[in-house]
């Protein structure tokens, strides 16, 4: 329920901004419904890197991204996205291994986040700590569309938070941290689309483990609505 | 965008039977590569759940463990992080379709079965694979491109001279479309031939046999007087005057006939049979086998008999089945102990009395690999005299020794004619088999093994039969006997650990290799003899003893099959290995070191080992043992 009025109060208050701008099939889309099956609904499991923690100082240096359909990660729609800066990559280069050379020639912000919004019509966006991710675009998207993106998201930290929590432990949930628990290993590579596939595999095991027997639903996965 | 092998095809790309493709193949292979989860304690669907889904030609384990059991719950497999499984393989028994179940948390990628089957076209890699696993075992006729890979190394290969040319009958008898069938029949009784071809203006048109005869003329009553054209085979499948033999074999064995029409360029030219094939497969043996009647002494015997290992080789070379391969050895090593036995007689003057030469073990299976040692004995009539004893003990010893020269150790547990005791009339030996049969103690049971395969080589072969029935009768009826034969059958386990990885030999010289003799042939060869001496067969090679202890229902027509299958690609392997240790200068050992095979070959290996596993473990239930 929550679920739903969240949504209603995004669109209604951008719904009339987005005409014109390249989000406007985003609120044009019929709502996800939380009943719907797991099996059956696409996802886009979604990573970004970014220059640093703090949204006002850092920027987006890439998109990582790869779908699940019918249960199944669908290696083909794996991308990876770099992104072209006005500043260097300062020091999360270190961290991401993306120096400035490679992000030369990389697409604009504006032109990635136009094929991010052609590929998540119809889709849940999948994420691991979305919060943060979804500062960064939605700030991204209001400095190129002058508005929001409207999406209906889960987030994998969230659920594995909810699993621990139910068992009564308190354990690390980094991506990594999360993965084993289902015996996933983790490479030693990071980029936004290792992250994103290594996410994806995370929701493939968590909803494994949330079905016992029975449909799984996206109201089991905690559906929420992008602010 | 950026172009990055991901981590699904670096994956593959480490891991047979892809670490064999191509750069491009690998990424369709990874494009067509669907990621999954299932939980522990679940059971993979392997056909598609949702039907909008593309079907699933190939499941890979990236982590996690698998088990596959059949519908009995019979552990047939457990795979774990590389390994993988074919559905459509797996499947392919209908109403036995096994399940698969996850043992740990399984992260498995699916191939779409369209890629799996493109892949299989361009790759042999990949086509192999829906062959190997339990079909592959299970069946043991080659598909038409099993063969033609065959055709084509061969082409290349040291098989020059082996052209359908060299080898055919020429045909000079043919019969016009308008002959009439009277006149045909009448032309085929004229030339004593079988089948008659029918040409039309230099053309082949049809082939006519006696069968036809029978099922097309007689059985139907069509008048004799009517053109042959009607009742022909027209366009009849033919080879070309410059393909190779083994083409014409596998066209013939394919469409299951046994002539087939050479042309040339369309205009008919001759015929070749099956026969004609074998005779050509057989070449060098043939030769080798005049040579060894021809020579005087043992030193030319011995310099002739230095000649089989490059036989061998070539033999390997050229694709020869493993178990025509022992045969030939076999036929060779017999060949030379009636050479020996013949210089002998000439040393020492004739044999006093009737005796035979036996041959046990693997000689006596026909089995033999280069390098085996010698398992032999002497029998004679009941009434022998003491002095005729005498002569035959520097009659076996100069044979021994003489088989020692030419390639054959002497037997380290001196299982030999030369040995005293192992020289013993008819009577004799009904008593030792008796004593091993009814008070069997384990030890005498593991070395009494080898005397229950037993071959006349030379000789008085009724004294054999006769011998040979009495022990049959005597095992058959023995439960205790063949409880005990059943443990120690079971002493050598395929090399297999817990999640199909080899366990290799830990001791002696052949530390780390993978005790080829031991560990796989020795237990199929152990199985069929403990079967067939239950249900009472006289067959002695062990691919005769499967077939026949399958017709008389022992043992399921699957499992017979899936050991002979088996037992041929063991031996292969190990043939292959000796050649190479020949070539390269070194003894012929029956062990080898894994890492010098192929991964998808290793991959085989370990289903054919699989399969002895899984016999064992039937046969422990068949005969009960636990004795000791």
């Amino acid at each position: 329920m929550l679920y739903k009025l969240q949504y209603q109060i995004q669109h209604w208050r951008y719904h009339k901004k987005a005409v014109g701008a390249p989000v406007q099939p985003l609120y044009e889309q019929p709502l996800i419904k939380a009943s719907q099956a797991f099996a059956s609904t696409r996802f886009l499991v979604l990573d970004c890197e970014m220059s640093g923690l703090d949204v006002k100082k850092s920027q987006l240096l890439s998109l990582g991204w790869v779908m699940i359909e019918h249960g199944r990660i669908v290696n083909a729609s794996a991308r990876h996205q770099l992104i072209h800066a006005d500043r260097g990559a300062g020091d999360s280069s270190r961290i991401h291994g993306l120096l400035d050379s490679s992000l030369a020639g990389a697409t604009s912000l504006a032109s990635v986040l136009m094929l991010l919004i052609k590929h998540i019509q119809g889709v849940v966006l999948v994420f691991h700590h979305a919060s943060l991710d979804i500062r960064f675009l939605q700030k991204a998207a209001i400095e190129n569309f002058r508005c929001p993106l409207l999406f209906s998201y889960i987030d994998t930290m969230h659920i594995e938070k909810r699993r621990v929590h139910l068992q009564g432990k308190t354990m690390g949930l980094r991506l990594s941290q999360c993965r084993e628990r289902y015996g996933l290993t983790s490479s030693p590579q990071h980029n936004a689309l290792a992250d994103a596939q290594a996410t994806a595999e995370l929701l493939l095991a968590q909803a494994s483990y949330l079905g016992k027997g029975r449909e799984l639903k996206l109201s089991d996965l905690s559906l929420r609505c992008a602010k | 965008m950026v172009s990055e092998a991901g981590d699904v095809q670096s994956f593959l790309s480490e891991h047979p039977p892809f670490n064999h493709l191509s750069d491009n193949q690998l990424e369709y292979a990874s494009a067509n590569i669907y990621v999954a989860f299932s939980k522990s304690g679940s059971e993979l669907k392997l056909e598609s759940t949702a039907p909008e889904s593309p079907p699933v030609g190939m499941v890979i384990v990236r982590s996690g463990s698998l088990e596959v059991r059949d519908d009995e719950g019979v552990l047939i497999d457990r795979l774990s992080s590389g390994d993988y499984l074919v559905p459509s393989v797996l499947n392919s028994n209908a109403d036995k379709v096994p399940r698969v179940h996850v043992l740990e948390d399984c992260l498995y990628y699916e191939l779409a079965d369209s890629a799996f089957q493109s892949l299989s076209a361009s790759s042999k890699e990949i086509a192999a694979l829906s062959e190997t696993d339990k079909s592959r075992l299970a069946h043991s006729e080659y598909t038409d491109d099993d063969w033609s890979y065959k055709a084509e190394d061969a082409r290349e290969g040291i098989c020059l001279g082996q052209c359908v040319k060299d080898t055919m009958s020429k045909v000079i008898i043919f019969a016009s479309p308008e002959t009439t069938i009277r006149e045909a029949a009448q032309l085929m009784k004229q030339h004593h031939i079988s089948s008659l071809l029918i040409k039309d203006d230099q053309r082949l048109v049809g082939i006519v046999t006696d069968r036809d005869f029978r099922i097309r003329v007689l059985a139907e009553g069509v008048a004799d007087s009517d053109a042959i054209a009607t009742v022909m085979t027209p366009d009849p499948m033919c080879i070309e005057l410059d393909s190779l033999v083994q083409e014409a074999q596998l066209k013939m064995m394919a469409e299951g006939i046994r002539h087939l029409p050479v042309v040339d360029d369309q205009r008919p030219v001759g015929m070749i049979s099956q026969t004609d094939v074998l005779r050509a497969n057989n070449i060098e043996p043939i030769s080798l086998i005049h040579s060894i009647k021809r020579v005087k002494d043992v030193t030319a015997l011995s310099k002739v008999a230095a000649e089989i290992p490059d036989l061998v080789v070539k033999l390997v070379a050229r694709d020869t089945r493993a178990i025509e391969v022992g045969k030939i050895i076999t036929t060779l090593s017999d060949a030379i102990t009636k050479r020996l036995l013949t210089l002998a007689a000439e040393q020492f003057g004739s044999p006093p009395c009737d005796y035979t030469w036996l041959a046990f073990g693997s000689q006596a299976r026909q089995e033999l690999a280069l390098g085996s040692d010698q398992d032999n004995g002497l029998l004679f009539p009941d009434g022998i005299r003491d002095e005729d004893r005498v002569y035959f003990r520097d009659f076996a010893i100069f044979v021994n020794n003489g088989l020692a020269l030419c390639g054959m150790p002497h037997c380290p547990g001196g299982i030999m004619a030369k040995t005293d005791k192992w020289r013993m009339t008819l009577q004799e030996w009904k008593n030792c088999f008796t004593h091993w049969i009814e008070e069997p103690a384990p030890k005498a049971v593991m070395h009494s093994s080898i005397f229950f395969d037993m071959r006349p080589v030379s000789g008085n072969t009724e004294l054999v039969e006769e011998l040979q029935e009495y022990v049959l009768r005597k095992a058959k009826t023995n439960t205790i006997f063949m409880a005990m034969m059943c443990d120690n059958a079971l002493l050598h386990s395929p090399p297999l650990g817990f999640f199909k990885t080899f366990v290799l030999e830990t001791d002696g010289d052949h530390n780390h290799e993978l005790g080829l003799k031991k560990r796989g042939t020795i237990p199929i060869v152990d199985i069929a003899r403990n079967y067939a001496l239950s249900a009472g067969l006289s067959q002695v090679n062990t691919i005769d003893r499967l077939h026949a202890i399958q017709q008389v229902s022992s043992m399921s027509r699957e499992m017979a099959y899936s050991l002979i299958d088996a037992h041929e690609f063991i031996a292969a392997i190990r043939l292959e290995a000796q050649g190479k240790q020949h070539s390269a200068g070194l003894k012929a050992s029956n062990y080898l070191d894994p890492k010098e095979l192929s991964p998808l070959v290793r991959h085989q290996l370990k289903d054919a080992f699989n399969v002895v596993r899984e016999a064992q473990t039937a046969m422990k239930a068949r005969f009960g043992g636990g004795v000791i």
